[in-house]
């Protein structure tokens, strides 16, 4: 299976990674994610008062947590992106792969955007808008907030040559 | 210029409008008022809903009031709204499409409804309902440029002499038309819905009542006819009324082709297209050919046996269902295959149309596909076991032979071709389709990869456009090698960053 080249090869040298702090950043929001599904869990078996539906709830709550433990993880090894002359690539997916490429002078506008766990760990979300319609925005989570900031500025065209 | 010189005055709508604005208002509201009504009867919630609607048709009719709009030299700008004001300006640039629409009453009071529709998706930028010739006429003027003729008309009638007609749809063509797209269902669909509302009632019974009476009658009148079948009789039954619905979605068909399509006529000028249609309700969508985003021919097993074909475009102004407005993607309903290569380059006159190399997809995907189709037929043949063990074998080798041929007819009706100017795709086994993008108008390119492609060392690319309708036929190249989709994706990129977006 492994000997034939995987689109994840394909990536040039000067391709980056997302920063590894969005993997702590994505166990945390998991965590969370459990933590109120187990609650949620709690209290329909309370009420249902049987023991044997709490024991299968926190079981599946458990798998699901470690999914997205391990998943975390994975979904960073599997993601790159890279800056070239002619526009932006992005290059993610674990099990289904994909590589994007939005061309620089496609590029509508661009926001960077930070939740609360984010901020933490001065993380954020760079979303690249195109006028397309599957991908109307590209988004690329986990950047470190200058890094996207810098990202963004890079993507930004000089002058004005809008000819719509 | 006399035009110019008024271009600053304030403008409001025709003396009419309250009207269409009333009835727009009441087609909306029609179909919940009706069902409350026409429902489970005995509730004051019946008059509820009606005064609602009174109320919301009366503040409707004041909404003409409010609504101005201005044409400057370089945008138009509209302002509405009652409680809410809205005031917008939409540069003539920024207009993607303008459309006309009359329906008979417009046409007897001598008015239109304009719509006007920008890139912005959804909804039309701004729907002007409803104003006169004249005022058509000027807006026309400013939104497709000075240069616009003086004696351009909106009259499709008094217009046909000086522009070419690219196509024009004589009533044979439209009783194909009807056949071939069987929109005949879309009705029962509703037909159906509608009756599925109606929980019990004085209505229902009633329309039960017809249908039991229908079907006495139409089985009375077989068996002074023809006698008694015996054992046959089931049978000949069951054909007799295949073929009776099969001639009455036929005749639903054609009818609804008949109010859409009637006296469609497409015509060429100065870089535009425009197609009028409708019988009763006349249609009229302009739309810049510049501003095609995809084309796509079809061509069905039914289009092959009446050897004809149905070109649709894709354009960039969001309106892409009937509910949310004019929408007119049929840019030519239907062709003689003989006329493909001419109206395609009376469309798009800048693609090499003569030039196109079809490259076809993996071989190997017959086995891929075959596999999946495989399993399909065991799932679905299993639960025959319940019944009788002896069928499953049987059901299991025809549906998966049927597979088999369907894998192998697929992948040899698929291909893409790419040139400097356009990438193109087709595919589809007895609805066949061809899309073809201009590379100025791709957005991004995508390269996937599944787990199943993975082990084949295969890939899939997607190229995205502007305006792309849900669902519709796109460029999905699938089954193709890894190496190849990167080669595309390359090539593409080179050619799409040299040549700017222009909606």
């Amino acid at each position: 299976m492994s000997e034939k080249q995987s689109l994840i090869d394909t990536r040039p040298e000067e391709s980056k990674r997302l920063h590894p702090d969005c993997i702590k950043a994505s166990r945390i929001s998991h965590g969370i994610f459990a933590i109120l599904l187990m609650a949620g869990g709690s209290v329909v078996s309370f009420i249902a008062s049987s023991w044997y539906l709490l024991l299968i709830i926190t079981a599946v709550v458990l798998l699901i947590f470690l999914t997205g433990f391990i998943w975390a993880r994975k979904s960073y090894q599997y993601t790159w992106y890279w800056l070239t002359e002619e526009g932006l690539y992005i290059q993610r997916g674990v099990l289904w792969r994909r590589k994007t490429l939005v061309p620089r002078n496609r590029i509508q506008h661009t926001d960077v955007g930070q939740g609360p766990l984010q901020r933490k760990f001065s993380l954020a979300k760079l979303v690249v808008y195109t006028a397309g319609t599957r991908d109307a925005s590209v988004p690329l989570d986990g950047l470190e907030f200058g890094v996207a900031n810098e990202l963004r500025k890079q993507l930004r065209q000089d002058g004005d040559d809008d000819a719509v | 210029m006399a035009t110019m010189m008024q271009s600053k005055e304030e403008r409001k709508l025709h003396k009419a409008s309250p009207i269409f604005i009333l009835l727009d208002n009441i087609k909306k509201i029609i179909f919940p008022v009706l069902v409350a009504l026409v429902g489970p009867g005995g509730s004051y919630w019946e008059y509820i809903a009606l005064a609602i609607a009174l109320l919301v048709s009366l503040a409707s009719v004041i909404q003409y009031r409010f609504y101005r709009y201005w044409l400057e030299p370089n945008q138009i700008r509209v302002k509405e709204g009652i409680l809410f004001r809205n005031e917008r300006q939409v540069p003539y640039k920024r207009i993607q499409n303008l459309n006309l629409t009359q329906n008979p009453l417009h046409r007897i009071l001598g008015v239109v409804t304009v719509q006007l529709e920008s890139a912005s998706g959804g909804k039309p930028e701004a729907v002007i309902s409803v104003v006169d010739m004249e005022a058509v006429k000027e807006l026309k003027r400013l939104v497709h440029g000075a240069d616009e003729t003086v004696e351009e008309d909106v009259q499709p009638e008094e217009g046909t002499q000086t522009k070419p007609s690219l196509l024009s749809l004589p009533f044979s063509e439209i009783v194909r038309y009807g056949v071939i797209t069987n929109k005949g269902l879309v009705i029962l669909a509703v037909v159906f819905g509608f009756l599925s509302q109606l929980s019990d009632g004085a209505l229902k019974d009633y329309i039960e009542h017809k249908i039991v009476a229908f079907a006495n009658w139409v089985t009375a009148s077989f068996d002074s006819v023809l006698g008694d079948f015996g054992a046959l009789t089931i049978v000949v039954y069951g054909l007799v009324l295949a073929i009776l619905g099969l001639v009455g979605l036929w005749l639903l068909s054609i009818t609804f082709a008949l109010f859409k399509l009637h006296d469609f006529e497409l015509l060429k000028n100065k870089g535009k297209l425009q197609a009028t249609m409708g019988l009763l309700t006349r249609m009229q969508a302009t739309i810049p050919m510049s501003r095609i985003q995809t084309l796509t021919v079809r061509n069905s097993l039914l289009h092959r046996w009446f050897k004809r074909l149905t070109i649709s475009v894709e354009t960039a102004g969001g309106v892409n269902h009937e509910n949310q407005g004019l929408a007119i993607k049929e840019i030519a309903p239907l062709i003689n295959q003989q006329q493909r290569a001419k109206m395609l380059r009376d469309i798009q006159p800048d693609v090499s149309w003569q030039a196109i190399e079809w490259l076809g997809i993996e071989s190997r995907a017959v086995r891929r596909i075959t596999k999946k189709l495989l399993l399909v037929s065991a799932i679905v043949s299993a639960p025959l076991a319940f019944l009788h063990w002896g069928w499953t074998i049987p059901a299991f080798t025809v549906l998966s032979t049927l597979g088999y041929l369907y894998a192998r007819a697929y992948v040899k009706n698929t291909a893409y071709c790419l040139d400097q100017d356009m990438i193109g795709f087709k595919s589809g086994v007895i609805f066949k389709k061809e899309t073809y993008v201009r590379l100025s108008k791709i957005q991004t390119v995508q390269v996937k990869e599944s787990l199943f492609d993975r082990r084949y060392g295969m890939a899939k690319l997607e190229v995205d456009t502007a305006g792309a309708i849900v669902g519709a036929h796109h460029v999905d190249i699938p089954y193709i090698m890894l190496q190849d989709a990167m080669r595309i994706q390359n090539k593409l990129v080179e050619r799409v960053s040299s040549r700017q977006f222009v909606w």
